[in-house]
């Protein structure tokens, strides 16, 4: 047992149905519950260093409401504001956070979450216990496909059938790694996993109700096999331009998309967490715990003129609606908003990191981060810490598509990527510095 | 939904403490139970023909118990004896069921197990319903490593230590397929699986306790997903030379092996389970039932000269005096008992191959056995049927080791294995496996 401590705790915040959905570019009311809604923490600490992660089932997180929650969090336990991060897995059927996102929230029950994660991160630091970290890396070959379908025209299109004339492939690349960190007590007992994969976690995006969705249905399986009381944080990866959806030429069914394609993805990404835990036989060496953090100011980009790629297509309707709003908004946005502070932070447990960023970040960008990581197994953590929007290759800019359309879901510069990237580089140089 | 059945069922039949265990070479006796250990069965069902199969937690019974199991419950059920398939998963921590040096079997305990063998058996037929048939590969690189180290002066020996002068690696192969057969409900449900795979099963064979050991935790694990009333028959594959224990020089540490270990192999094997459940996202197309049942003729082999590689060694005084008493008997055993009879069975469900035989098959001969598969997935199902011993390949022969000690758990002649494989052949082209792209 080394001087290293973890707990985990979870808050079920799942609200009465009657909530708008985010997530889908049309109104959606949440009928009924599907499976809960959590806030899933893991605190950590080593000697003066403290590090609490809340995973929350819900598409994102504003920055101004992370940044309210940190406060507090801080005012409350006295653990630097910056030392609690909170991700959001990106469900699509969970309750709207913002207004004039295909419905508008809900006050009071944004003030609920609040502090129901609040809640979480304070439970999880009260059940701080000596534990010894584990960490591997798996893949798979599922799950995630590249979402953007390239044609013979110069353009790309979000879920673009693959049997449309001029169909040339997907654009860009996925990441086919499950980063896996997971804690055992002095009894050698598992008592939580930190697990990460990088793809729109979306397998029931269109319906009417409460739901997890993959993240739900992987903590659902791991608790059935390591016990009710084992924590589950699941941070979604980069997964801007992935998603459990084939294009393949020819493709009719999609075999991980409905309910059993939720069935399916989750004994897949359980079973491959499963093994990468059996196989993690020797726990970290020395588990130092440090965490760094930068805010990292990105202008928003110019509206693109009419006729350019990444000028706004919709599919009508609420959409339509969404759009020109958006049009109609960006000076006052560049105006008031720009530059906008995009809060990274790397946090090291020995010889594992954890990169986290608030982008829907393309995976093109995480497969850059860890060619730059030193470290042996490195997570990345998406939509952590507030909420900037999809961030595209340049390549995606030339081609168009929903992630590279302006509005309030895609607004940074083009070279907002790179800039994320080199800065985590840094970070991660701070925090562990090559021999 | 298609017109095949399906039905699990299992019976716990583990004794109170007390009886002597079989598996290792010394006497132990079980002090405790640390889990059940359960006989599980499967029944299937298309048109006429029926099949059941079960999966017992004990390491190996006899084929005349086997016959007199399938007798009794051919007169209660009404089905042919030889469609009672009786595999056993080889935990070397379950009572003796066969007389042996260092453990008589307890008559009770024998009863017992039939009992629940045929009880299993019965109920899973109750439970017949429509399923859909699912089956898929998949692949471990853990857990199954030859334990037969290679020596530069001609021999190897069984768990023979890397760190010795002259080792050259392992003498043989491994199967690294893990092949599973499931059947859904008409509510989609996941009722019951059939997982496979070639390992000796046993992180914990030193124990003196009752467990299933890693088919039961594999079991454990499955149910924990998929409710308690879902069906695991685990059939052990080609596992006479392969063993969740690892041979590299300097190696002090089985990750594998112990109580830590058998979790971690749980854990792991549990996980390729759940990969390929998931993976396997369309039905068997027409899941017929099929079945094809072969007995083949194989003489016992020669007692060795001394000096011979397989000419028995020994680990102990007790050891000694053990296969001296085999070396007394092996004259009368020439002469009443080769040769033996040797029970192969194929069972086909559509475009899937569940190919068994009553050894303790080289690994080898497993992967003979799916390159002459037409099928698309090929399950091998050791220890099914009786008990033969060892069968291992012409090379270990000439090398000795344990495996190639004549004994009681090994006799027959160094051709066994292949004509095994081609009796295996034969039926399956009989069945005339479905000719899809193999996984």
């Amino acid at each position: 047992m080394t001087d290293f401590l973890a707990g985990f705790a979870e808050v079920d915040y799942t609200p009465a149905p009657g909530q708008a959905l985010t997530g889908q570019h049309h109104v959606r009311i949440a009928e009924r519950t599907r499976d809960p809604l959590l806030a899933n923490a893991v605190a950590l600490r080593q000697a003066d260093e403290t590090v609490v992660m809340v995973s929350v089932d819900i598409c994102f997180l504003p920055s101004e409401l992370t940044a309210e929650v940190q406060q507090s969090f801080a005012n409350a336990t006295g653990v630097p504001a910056e030392r609690l991060l909170l991700h959001a897995t990106h469900s699509h059927v969970a309750p709207a956070t913002v207004d004039k996102f295909f419905g508008d929230c809900d006050p009071a029950f944004v003030e609920s979450l609040k502090k129901d994660i609040q809640r979480a991160a304070e439970a999880a630091l009260a059940r701080l216990e000596p534990v010894t970290a584990f960490s591997g890396l798996g893949q798979l070959d599922h799950l995630n496909w590249n979402r953007r379908s390239m044609y013979s025209d110069g353009s790309s299109v979000m879920h673009g059938s693959g049997d449309k004339p001029g169909y040339l492939g997907n654009e860009g690349a996925r990441d086919p790694n499950v980063g896996v960190i997971f804690f055992r007590n002095s009894e050698s007992r598992i008592t939580g996993v930190i697990a990460n994969f990088g793809t729109h976690p979306n397998c029931v995006e269109n319906a009417c109700y409460y739901s997890a969705d993959i993240p739900g249905e992987v903590r659902r399986l791991l608790k059935s096999m390591l016990g009710a009381d084992t924590g589950v944080v699941y941070l979604t990866g980069a997964a801007g331009n992935v998603a459990p959806i084939i294009h393949d030429p020819g493709q009719v069914d999609q075999p991980w998309m409905g309910e059993e394609g939720l069935e399916r993805a989750g004994l897949l990404l359980a079973g491959e967490i499963s093994k990468v835990i059996a196989q993690a036989i020797e726990p970290i060496e020395s588990p130092t715990l440090s965490a760094k953090h930068a805010t990292v100011p990105i202008p928003i980009r110019p509206y693109p003129i009419p006729g350019e790629r990444a000028y706004p297509n919709s599919w009508g309707g609420d959409s339509e609606k969404f759009f020109r709003e958006a049009e109609a908004d960006w000076p006052r946005k560049i105006a008031e908003e720009s530059p906008v502070d995009v809060r990274l932070n790397v946090v090291r447990i020995g010889d594992t990191v954890i990169c986290t960023n608030p982008a829907e970040l393309f995976s093109d960008f995480a497969l850059l981060i860890r060619k730059a990581s030193p470290a042996r197994v490195t997570l990345i953590s998406q939509l952590t810490d507030g909420y900037c929007g999809y961030i595209p290759t340049r390549l995606a800019y030339t081609r168009g598509g929903y992630e590279t359309w302006a509005s309030p879901t895609s607004k940074l510069s083009k070279d907002a990527g790179v800039t994320i990237v080199a800065a985590t580089t840094k970070l991660l140089a701070e925090v562990l510095p090559v021999a | 939904m298609t017109d095949f059945l399906a039905g699990f069922a299992e019976v716990d039949f583990t004794p109170e403490p007390g009886l002597k265990l079989r598996g290792q070479q010394y006497e132990r006796i079980g002090e405790y139970k640390r889990d059940p250990l359960m006989a599980n069965a499967v029944a299937m069902r298309w048109g006429d023909e029926t099949v059941v199969i079960v999966s017992n937690d004990v390491c190996f019974v006899t084929t005349e118990f086997v016959t007199e199991t399938q007798r009794i419950f051919s007169e209660r059920a009404g089905i042919p004896a030889e469609r009672l398939l009786i595999h056993t998963t080889h935990s070397h921590v379950a009572p003796a069921a066969v007389p042996y040096y260092w453990a008589e079997p307890d008559a009770a305990f024998i009863a017992g197990l039939q009992q629940a063998i045929i009880s299993s058996a019965e109920s899973a037929i109750a439970k017949l319903e429509p399923v859909t048939v699912w089956s898929g590969v998949g692949q471990l690189d853990l857990l199954n490593w030859n334990r037969r180290s290679m020596y530069a002066n001609g021999a190897s020996a069984m768990h023979g230590s890397a760190d010795r002068p002259g080792f050259l690696g392992t003498e043989g192969t491994r199967d690294p397929n893990l092949s599973v057969v499931f059947f859904r409900n008409s509510a989609g449900r996941i009722i019951g699986l059939i997982p496979n795979f070639g390992t000796h099963p046993n992180c914990i064979d030193n124990a003196c306790c009752y467990s299933a050991d890693l088919p039961g935790e594999l079991r454990r694990l499955l149910k924990s997903v998929f409710g308690a009333d879902a069906g695991v028959v685990y059939l052990t594959g080609a596992a006479g030379n392969t063993a969740p224990i690892m041979r590299e020089p300097g190696r002090k540490e089985q990750p594998f092996y112990g109580e830590e270990g058998l979790a971690r192999a749980g854990l792991y094997m549990t996980g390729e389970v759940l990969k390929i459940l998931a993976q396997a996202t369309t039905p068997i197309q027409s899941p017929d039932l099929a079945f094809a049942h072969a007995v083949v003729r194989i003489p016992m082999r020669p007692f060795p000269e001394p000096g011979e590689r397989n000419y028995p060694d020994f680990w102990s005084d007790e050891s000694r005096a053990y296969y001296q008493s085999i070396a007394a008997d092996w004259p009368r055993r020439l002469r009443d008992e080769s040769p033996v009879e040797v029970r192969v069975n194929v069972v086909r469900i559509g475009d899937t191959v569940i190919c068994t035989n009553p050894a303790e098959l080289f690994a080898e001969f497993a992967l003979e056995i799916r390159t002459a598969s037409p099928a698309r997935v090929t399950l091998v199902s050791q220890l099914t049927d009786g008990y033969v011993g060892y069968v291992p390949t012409e090379v270990a022969f000439t090398r000795g080791g344990y495996e190639t000690w004549p004994s009681g758990t090994s006799k027959l002649v160094p051709e066994a294995g292949t004509a095994m494989v081609e009796a295996t052949a034969v039926l399956m082209g009989k069945l005339n496996a479905a000719q899809q792209p193999k996984e």
